[in-house]
């Protein structure tokens, strides 16, 4: 499998990045050199193999389902100017 | 002062032949006479290390606190630190002052370390070198010319030149390894599951771990006595008990059974390299361990293994960051589509976005199974592979780098070449295993790191057996000389 121009700008949609075409270009030259060692994996029979969740097999660790932390809104939202009564703003999306 | 290991300080802090006032202030003077040509930090903390080492000698008149109490310390910018400025070295987080602090960051504030500063590291901890940061590429205090190699490289250059006697790194892929060798320290990357991850800002969550960068295995030790530990903040902690890592130091190796991937002493191996490794084996031998060969095949993929996994995993870690909540944001949107895509196409450096599109593209419908998938299979016969060597022998042990340090620049334009840095290194994380980095030697005046990998959870074994090998060498001890006035 390779990796077209095409592909980078599809994925920098999908991964929502902006790059102009000499980006592009230069995305594809360095993904197409990574994608080439990536198709060695090919070489090795995996049919009956399971793919690994976690190193040592552990399961993702439950917790109860009670509040155990405070939401520190006011806090939160100093990090960014863009909130209006305790909300976050942005581009309108529906007029 | 600064020529004191961390242990050693601890001691003259206790003995009060010392405050930690006084050695707070002399690394502050050290990092303000040297980082301008290292770069190692990207915010320095002096109100707050005062402040902090005052309340330490409160605690050390007294005769009470920690080991660590007072000790001058440096976190690696990844960590989240309380209303400190934690950037990840991305312009997407330049204005970003953490609003908690990780839990690392937490327990080792209660064991009273003082804060110097937050260091200087690849972006988003992607990269080998430290050349992809939004504050500048560090130096390598033995070579200013030569990267410190990364991702904790201002953690590395800054223990190394002896800004700050020890500091906390991560290791996604060898980022706390493969700098500690290029930078002739200790380096640590304990068991997946062993130190906290809360608040260590992700990368790739199935393979990130924080651990210390210090001059000695028993520095080392001192710190992971803080540092490890079950944290139910983390969903991915393990409980498993802590030991004491400073009462099996001085273990006796007699009989302990070493293995040498042969994966890593192949004929590609540079000769140097491979001479200096051979004589720490011959080293281990005196010391009466039993040297055997073991195989690990599917090494031998371990890069494009890495790549896909973590960027992966990346892809999904880094899409919180959509300029609404906190964070860069760029200028003017027009809608809601512009606001993320100029976001993340102005906040991101090279390296992040080209990870970012990797990862993109390997989960995407119709190459999930061919790359991702695939990959994750791979991954578990490597686990498998780690687990027949482990039946054999106790320790696994090569080289930690295919080179000592490179040019800066050197390899920035080619992805391959970098990623292959750390061809030694990647295989420990994708198995979730343990290992250590300690110096082995110097080639044309640079040093060289050995690694020593161990079973899930052996931290204390490879802590007793670096130990030791320092016991008999002083590779460790040798400093840079332009640092060392």
């Amino acid at each position: 499998m390779s990796i077209s121009l095409e592909d980078v700008n599809k994925i920098a949609g999908l991964a929502k990045i902006k790059i102009n075409h000499e980006e592009a270009c230069h995305y594809l030259k360095s993904l197409q050199d990574i994608f080439k060692l990536a198709n060695q994996m090919d070489a090795i029979e995996t049919h009956s193999v399971q793919p690994i969740a976690h190193p040592f097999g552990i399961t993702q660790r439950l917790r109860q389902d009670k509040v155990t932390e405070v939401v520190h809104r006011k806090d939160f939202q100093q990090l960014t100017d863009h909130t209006e009564a305790g909300l976050y703003c942005v581009p309108i999306v529906l007029e | 002062m600064h020529n004191y290991t961390l242990t050693e300080l601890s001691a003259s802090l206790r003995a009060k032949k010392i405050s930690s006032t006084e050695l707070t202030q002399h690394f502050l003077a050290r990092i303000e006479k040297y980082d301008k040509t290292l770069n190692s930090f990207i915010t320095v903390t002096p109100t707050i290390a005062l402040e902090q080492a005052k309340q330490a000698d409160l605690h050390l008149q007294k005769g009470n606190g920690s080991p660590l109490m007072g000790i001058p310390f440096a976190h690696k910018d990844i960590f989240c630190t309380l209303g400190i400025k934690t950037s990840c070295a991305s312009k997407m987080l330049d204005n970003f002052i953490a609003p908690y602090d990780a839990t690392l960051v937490s327990w080792l504030n209660q064991a009273g370390i003082v804060l110097l500063g937050k260091t200087n590291m690849d972006e988003f901890a992607m990269g080998s070198s430290n050349e992809n940061s939004f504050y500048g590429a560090v130096k390598n205090p033995w070579d200013i010319s030569r990267v410190p190699g990364g991702s904790s490289g201002g953690s590395s250059a800054a223990v190394a030149a002896r800004l700050t006697p020890a500091a906390s790194g991560t290791d996604t892929g060898g980022s706390i390894r493969q700098p500690a060798a290029l930078c002739n320290l200790t380096g640590l990357k304990p068991t997946y599951g062993r130190i906290s991850r809360y608040g260590l800002i992700a990368f790739a969550s199935s393979l990130d771990q924080a651990g210390p960068l210090t001059q000695t295995a028993e520095d080392a030790a001192l710190l992971m006595n803080s540092m490890a530990g079950f944290d139910e903040k983390d969903s991915t902690s393990i409980e498993q008990p802590v030991p004491n890592y400073l009462l099996t130091l001085n273990d006796s190796l007699k009989g302990l059974k070493i293995g040498l991937p042969k994966e890593y002493f192949s004929q590609d191996l540079d000769p140097k390299v491979s001479t200096t490794i051979q004589a720490a084996i011959k080293l281990y031998e005196q010391l009466g361990a039993k040297i055997s060969r073991v195989s690990l095949p599917n090494c031998q993929l371990v890069i494009p293994l890495y790549y896909i996994i973590a960027s992966a995993e990346c892809a999904s870690n880094l899409a919180r960051y959509d300029g609404v909540r906190y964070g860069y944001r760029c200028n003017n949107p027009v809608d809601l589509n512009d606001l993320y895509e100029r976001t993340r196409g102005e906040g991101f450096g090279h390296e992040t976005k080209r990870r970012l599109l990797m990862g993109t593209y390997v989960l995407s419908a119709g190459y999930c199974d061919a790359y991702y998938t695939k990959a994750q299979k791979i991954r578990a016969l490597l686990i498998e592979e780690f687990k027949a060597a482990f039946k054999e022998v106790d320790i696994l042990l090569g080289p930690t780098t295919p080179t000592t340090a490179f040019k800066l620049g050197e390899k920035i334009n080619d992805p391959v070449s970098m990623y292959l840095s750390d061809i030694y290194t990647i295989a420990i994380s994708l198995a979730g295993l343990p290992a250590i980095s300690i110096p082995a030697g110097f080639i044309n005046g640079l040093p060289l790191g050995m690694q020593l990998i161990g079973r899930p959870f052996t931290e204390a074994k490879l802590l007793n057996a670096a130990h030791r090998y320092q016991q008999v060498t002083d590779w460790h001890k040798k400093i840079p000389e332009n640092f060392n006035l």
